[in-house]
């Protein structure tokens, strides 16, 4: 396993394409820090502070989510037409090993984009906007804390659609129908069914969206992060299961 | 008795009802060159995918290196260096990086070893070059270096010389038989160009229409590849009867268009003239041809 981890790592720091999309999202975040800076001194302008600044990270963990389909579509690196797959299973290593050490490093990039790009906002708003001194930056971290495995579970669910079809668009329709309209569905149901409005609870960007507890509560609800994690632990459990099951039995091109 | 690499016994396998390979066995020992000869979808890559672990069988066994179970069947592929269909790499990624990558994945030591395989497959100079802008023959090169990056004790190679240049062909062919005789690598090899096989092979699987038409050593084939008769005749039934009854031959095929190929008394073509004219047979041509490995397969197919 170790070996095929080390394999994966090495690919994924010689992609381009996540160091440019690392690059446009600094750029954006940046843009806004600058954007807030240029008007700090005006009088009547609340928002050139690090709690708007920061904010604007864990009141859009939904954003997030998004970005986790982007990272597997760009780690998976068009593997419908490379065929790659097919060198590592005849050399004998195994499909767990395959399915279980490309789905790892694609958690440790992600995490480590986080880190990153959270980092980077949070360093720039520091120096660049006014101090809000509100526990912001430990809001941040709770939320993020409490968000992790719903994100995680974003990651599982665009892998799996990745590695079980062959055409990329169509896999990625499916994690985006599985991640955000089902959910959106469940919320308008359960407007009217009670059922329907308590299985909205157990859908991950619910969890972690505006509107959760997790972030009403700026992460101080514990049970509301307990839950968030639990809720995504099970669905990255159920879909790495569900992907590694179709993958044992998926013939490779 | 030489070592079994591979046994592949009463292989099916089909794809939506439409049979890919039909009761296919095959028995590959160490040190032989196997070609396997068929057309477009006869079976070939399918054959050679289920050995490499990319497709399953529906019926049939298989045995690498005296292991029939999946799981340890899977450890032994180590021993197995492969470029089937095409070769298969990231495309984004440079020649070096690919095949660093691999290296990396079947914890093969020594940074140096994926130079070494550049040079071997002459793809030095373009190491930096991305593998979406080479031409199809370089692409092919990199596979076959992936292929030999573990220095395989058995190898499988379904059109290792497609898209190559003569020069390129030659090559291959050369470092083959030379893994082949220093090495005593196993090779199982798929090519359309049947005169390249015929000058590497050892023994040939004929596979038409996923069925296995007939395995055959190249000496036995070439015994078979010599002169024959070959004979047009209306009456190929009464030939039949006449070549067995009164000639007393065994060794002959009749083929649908009105042919009978006669592989003995081969000089006896006057007689078998005479023979044929007294019985009103309609003898229509009577030619004397050398077989080789493109005809003998071209007829086999006829017959099926």
């Amino acid at each position: 396993m170790l070996n095929y981890i080390k394999s994966e790592g090495f690919r994924a720091l010689k992609n381009k394409n996540i160091k440019i999309m690392i690059g446009i999202c600094m750029a954006l975040m940046f843009s806004l820090v600058a954007i807030l800076y240029y008007f700090k001194s005006e009088s009547g302008f609340s928002y050139a502070n690090t709690r708007y600044a920061v904010g604007n990270i864990y009141t859009s963990m939904t954003l997030i989510l998004i970005l986790t389909l982007v990272i597997v579509t760009i780690l998976d690196d068009s593997e419908y037409k490379n065929h790659t797959i097919k060198h590592s299973v005849a050399f004998g290593i195994s499909r767990e090993e395959i399915y279980f050490g490309r789905f790892l490093v694609m958690v440790i990039a992600s995490t480590i984009i986080y880190v990153i790009l959270t980092a980077f906002l949070a360093i720039t708003s520091y120096f660049m906007l006014n101090h809000s001194n509100v526990g912001e930056y430990m809001i941040l971290a709770r939320i993020s804390l409490g968000s992790f495995t719903c994100l995680i579970a974003g990651l599982s669910v665009t892998y799996y659609f990745f590695m079980s079809m062959e055409n990329p668009a169509i896999a990625a329709t499916w994690s985006m129908v599985l991640l955000f309209a089902l959910p959106a569905v469940f919320n308008l149901l359960g407007m009217k069914f009670e059922a329907a409005k308590i299985l909205s609870g157990y859908m991950p960007s619910n969890c972690i969206d505006s509107g959760s507890k997790l972030v009403e509560s700026n992460g101080n609800n514990m049970h509301a992060i307990i839950v968030a994690s639990i809720v995504g632990a099970v669905w990255t459990v159920a879909f790495l299961a569900f992907g590694m099951l179709r993958f044992q039995k998926k013939e490779i091109k | 008795m030489s070592e079994v690499i591979l046994e592949m016994k009463h292989i099916t396998k089909a794809y939506k009802g439409n049979l890919a390979l039909n009761d296919v066995s095959i028995t590959i020992n160490r040190g032989e060159i196997y070609g396997l000869v068929g057309n477009n979808g006869a079976g070939k890559t399918t054959l050679m995918r289920m050995v490499a672990g990319a497709a399953f069988e529906d019926e049939g066994s298989i045995t690498l290196f005296s292991k029939t179970n999946p799981k340890e069947m899977q450890k032994e592929r180590k021993r197995v260096g492969t470029l089937i269909e095409d070769p298969g790499f990231f495309s984004n990624m440079t020649a070096e990086d690919n095949l660093e990558y691999f290296r990396l994945q079947f914890g093969i030591p020594g940074k140096e070893t994926v130079q070494k395989i550049l040079t071997e497959v002459h793809l030095q100079d373009t190491k930096k070059k991305k593998y979406k802008d080479f031409s199809l023959g370089m692409k092919q090169r990199l596979g076959i270096g992936l292929a030999l990056l573990q220095t395989p004790e058995f190898l499988i190679l379904d059109e290792p010389i497609n898209g190559l240049d003569p020069a390129g062909i030659i090559e291959v062919r050369q470092t083959l038989l030379e893994m082949n005789q220093k090495k005593n690598t196993t090779i199982l090899i798929s090519s359309h160009i049947l005169t390249e096989m015929a000058n590497i092979a050892t023994k040939y699987g004929f596979l038409s229409h996923g069925k296995l038409l007939e395995e055959i050593s190249a000496d036995d084939m070439l015994k078979k590849c010599n002169t024959y008769l070959d004979i047009a005749v209306r009456d190929t039934k009464g030939m039949c009867v006449l070549l067995e009854k009164e000639l007393s031959y065994q060794n002959f095929k009749v083929y649908p268009d009105n042919h009978i190929h006669l592989f003995e008394g081969i000089d006896n073509g006057e007689m078998i003239c005479e023979l044929a004219a007294v019985n009103h047979l309609g003898l229509s041509g009577l030619e004397k041809k050398v077989l080789n490995l493109e005809n003998y397969y071209m007829n086999m197919v006829e017959v099926d």
